[in-house]
């Protein structure tokens, strides 16, 4: 099988195509359309789909000579987005085999993110492969793609420090702040939902002044409890009923000073509009939740104050007509990337690691597959030269049985039973007469012929053991196979490989399973 | 025509600030393309302006160096000019003389501005004034220049008229300066297209820009209330207003245009209790005002109605006094000049 990748995300298309390309959730949400039409045209194939504030993704596994091909998941894709196919086209990001799973790593990782190394990604990673879990499309390929990818993704943070990157938007954010107030001290900011990016802005607004000299920090969440919860993460002693707004002024010594705010219920969403300075908008909400209208309406009451909108929602959350009235300055994904596009080049030591700790770890996931993938093959290889051995062995016996029978009534046999005796020959015991002689002599010598065939590619496979390319030129092309220096086989031609791989299983009629041979990266 | 030194002084002076507008304004578009990261240039604003970070600041040095000649020689003429006066009375002799004090203090709010975060690309939209207020000073001198009556007034109103009428005219050019800025950084800042905020970083916020304008609106606002309050008096001391404004006085463009300046500074010292002129209206009215004050001192300059009548109009003044000259008194002729 071949695990391939195409998405969209916010590096191949602008928010306003992210948007329309939003597979929503839910049992009537296009994510479910999407997996059963998939399931309808490709039942063979595992599917999961990962969708995020930044991507729209599916991840699918396939035998190699079955669909379903980049074009056809482009046309399901555009389906049922409703987007006509060459946008779709234009707009979406192709990955086969390797580079399919070492961008799922990053994603998981966090370094395809806008904040680098944010935690939250993962979180809907593994939601999206429990929901498909749940609806049975996937398949031993990409469990294994997926533990491993969020097992790397856990591992990989663990290991590169990930502080600096993860203010990079938030600082961008501030930046962009920075235009229109001279300070945030004596302003209110007010963050929309409770996701990672969301927080981190509302931590730098503090840092920044929020909350103090009459400003205040809100967080407000369509659940309650999860908006107290993260007021009390952040620090601003969310406390009060969850279901009414919480206006008594909660307090909490921040560097000496007092920061004011805590989290308030979803209807007080108009007040809030009134009163904020910068709204930072980060829910998982379909529609939006700010419209032109609303703020029009709005504006007069906040007294010609500016506001700054940043809506890092995905769909977004603000209508990007509200950025047409005065005095609002709205600014979404699209331009706080912007912004920190150099976070993400590379250049921080942690993204570095990060980044090599992926490769090494998507490398070895993908030798695992194939190196699973070639013993099974080697697997189904030698039973069915087994099957094939045994029936020409019965086929044999019984034509030797016949011509014996008839030359020499039987004697000929007692004397080539007490010949191969004598040779020291094991005969199983329980085979009586030459009959039995003979079908253990036949049945021996096949099972040696199949096992000399087999002997070279197996030997080499075990030898290697880890590295993937390694495995599989040498188990079928060792001719072919360069050695270093070092002495260690180097890599022959990926797409080769897996053409032989499927060669082999055509040949052989084997059936197609998880592994598949080398990579390759299209878009 | 003043002492042709002034006036070829003057010229210098302006080209120089001239060559420093252009040099701001380079700062600000090479802002605008891109922004210096680690001593590097992006691709974009190096191709765009061929800056990089060491480059910037040796623009930026010669930027100030320029202003501060401007403001040097400014100072110098001005001085040299008293000490040719005698140095009696006010240092403001002319009309020249009061616009070369403007210059010396626009140029000089401008280097200091530079010193304060944010606030150096102010320097773009100050000084192409300083150089339209040296320009004008070349005029006052070489074409339209005739000395104050000063004898027609007391000293403490002289003094108080002199400094509300140009005090004020720097605090409507701040604050017009801070409005044009602000117009500016709210272009970039709702401005989409790729690569538009990057400039954003180092621009003033808006919020102090309009702290500005509502501050130099005010510092305008009761300047020009003195200067306009002082020069009545001025008039109905040397009772020539009737002479001057024709009847009624109050009835003459001049007084309606300098009350509309005047309102329009009341208006946008008070612009953040009013929801409605806040922002980008505040910028407007600060740019208008300005306009108005300008449209005061052409009348000044160019309304033929008075002298047609038998008084002369020979200097350029702020349309918000009128006295004798000692001069033209001599000829039966009235000089209507600023303060």
């Amino acid at each position: 099988m071949r695990v391939v990748m195409l998405g969209v995300n916010h590096r191949t298309a602008d928010v306003a195509a992210r948007e329309k390309l939003v597979l929503g959730p839910g049992v009537d949400g296009g994510e479910a359309v999407c997996r059963a039409r998939l399931r309808e045209a490709f039942p063979w194939a595992e599917l999961v789909v990962v969708n995020t504030c930044n991507r729209t993704e599916l991840y699918v596994a396939r035998p190699a000579d079955r669909g379903p091909s980049a074009a056809a998941l482009r046309e399901v894709f555009a389906e049922v987005t409703g987007v006509d196919a060459s946008t779709v086209s234009a707009v979406t990001l192709w990955r086969e085999q390797e580079p399919a799973v070492h961008h799922l790593m990053r994603v998981c990782c966090g370094l395809d993110s806008m904040l680098l190394g944010e935690t939250q990604v993962l979180g809907q990673v593994k939601r999206a492969y429990a929901v498909a879990d749940e609806a049975g499309t996937v398949g031993p390929v990409l469990h294994r793609v997926f533990q491993r990818a969020i097992g790397a993704g856990k591992r990989v943070r663990a290991e590169a420090g990930f502080e600096k990157g993860r203010t990079s938007v938030a600082s961008a954010a501030m930046e962009l702040t920075r235009g229109v107030f001279a300070g945030l001290r004596g302003k209110t900011v007010v963050g929309l939902g409770a996701g990672e990016l969301t927080k981190g802005m509302l931590r730098a607004a503090v840092r920044e002044g929020a909350g103090r000299q009459g400003g205040a920090v809100w967080v407000m969440n369509r659940s309650a409890e999860r908006g107290l919860a993260t007021a009390d993460e952040l620090g601003l002693f969310g406390r009060g009923l969850p279901t009414d707004p919480i206006r008594d002024l909660l307090r909490q010594r921040h560097r000496g000073e007092e920061v004011t705010g805590g989290a308030r219920a979803w209807g007080d969403l108009e007040g809030l509009l009134i009163e904020a300075d910068v709204l930072a908008c980060g829910t998982s909400a379909g529609e939006p939740v700010v419209t032109k209208r609303m703020m029009r309406r709005l504006m007069g009451k906040r007294r010609g104050r500016p506001l700054v909108v940043l809506d890092v929602a995905m769909p977004r959350d603000v209508e990007p007509a509200v950025g047409g009235l005065s005095n609002v300055y709205l600014y979404d994904l699209d331009d706080l990337q912007e912004l920190v596009d150099t976070g993400h080049d590379g250049r921080s030591a942690a993204a570095e690691l990060a980044e090599r700790r992926v490769s090494e770890l998507a490398a070895s996931c993908m030798a695992e597959l194939q190196h699973r993938d070639l013993g099974r093959l080697i697997k189904q290889l030698r039973v069915k030269l087994t099957e094939m051995g045994a029936a020409e062995t019965e086929r044999t016996l019984r034509k030797l049985r016949a011509a014996w029978q008839e030359e020499s009534g039987g004697a000929e046999l007692t004397w080539l039973a007490e010949a191969v005796s004598g040779g020291g020959v094991a005969v199983d015991e329980r085979a009586t007469g030459l009959d039995g002689v003979m079908e253990a002599l036949l049945a021996e010598h096949t099972h040696r012929l199949i096992n000399k065939m087999l002997h070279l590619p197996v030997t080499q496979m075990k030898r290697q053991g880890g590295g993937a390319g390694h495995t599989v030129a040498e188990a079928f092309l060792p001719g072919r196979v360069a050695r270093d220096e070092e002495g260690a086989a180097a890599h022959d031609d990926p797409a080769r490989l897996g053409f032989y791989a499927a060669a082999l299983r055509r040949l052989f009629e084997l059936e197609d399973e998880p592994g598949g041979g080398g990579g390759g990266d299209a878009s | 025509m003043a002492n042709p030194l002034t006036s070829l002084s003057l010229m210098g002076l302006t080209v120089l600030a001239a060559v420093a507008a252009a040099v701001a304004v380079r700062r600000l578009r090479a802002d605008r393309a891109g922004v210096v990261q680690g001593g590097e240039v992006s691709g974009d604003r190096s191709q765009a302006t061929g800056l990089n970070g060491g480059e910037r600041w040796g623009v930026l040095e010669m930027q100030n160096g320029l202003v501060g000649l401007c403001v040097a020689g400014a100072a110098v003429v001005v001085v040299w000019r008293w000490g040719v006066r005698g140095w009696g009375g006010l240092p403001i002799g002319a009309h020249v003389d009061g616009l070369l004090v403007l210059a010396v203090l626009l140029g000089g709010s401008v280097l200091y501005l530079q010193t304060r975060a944010r606030m150096g690309g102010l320097a773009a939209f100050g000084l192409p004034i300083l150089a339209f207020v040296l320009l004008w000073a070349v005029c006052a001198s070489a074409w339209t220049y005739h000395p104050f009556a000063l004898d027609t007034l007391g000293g403490v109103w002289r003094a108080v008229h002199l400094v509300g009428v140009y005090g004020g005219t720097l605090g409507a050019v701040g604050a017009a300066g801070a409005g044009a800025m602000y117009l500016y950084v709210q272009q970039r800042l709702k401005d989409r297209s790729p690569g538009a905020l990057r400039g954003v970083r180092g621009l003033a916020s808006l919020e102090s820009l309009e702290t500005l304008i509502v501050r130099a609106s005010g510092l305008g606002f009761v300047l020009l209330t003195l200067g306009l309050v002082t020069g009545v008096l001025v008039i109905y001391e040397s009772d020539r207003v009737l002479a001057v404004l024709g009847d009624p006085w109050w009835g003459s463009p001049k007084v309606w245009l300098a009350v509309g300046a005047w309102a329009v500074y009341a208006v946008l010292m008070n612009v953040r209790l009013t929801g409605e002129l806040r922002g980008r209206r505040a910028a407007w009215l600060a740019i208008g005002g300005l306009v108005l004050l300008l449209g005061v001192y052409g009348l000044v300059t160019a309304w033929p109605a008075p002298e047609e009548r038998g008084y002369g109009v020979f200097d350029v003044g702020c349309g918000m006094c009128d006295v004798r000259c000692d001069q033209t008194e001599s000829v039966g002729r009235v000089v209507k000049g600023v303060g």
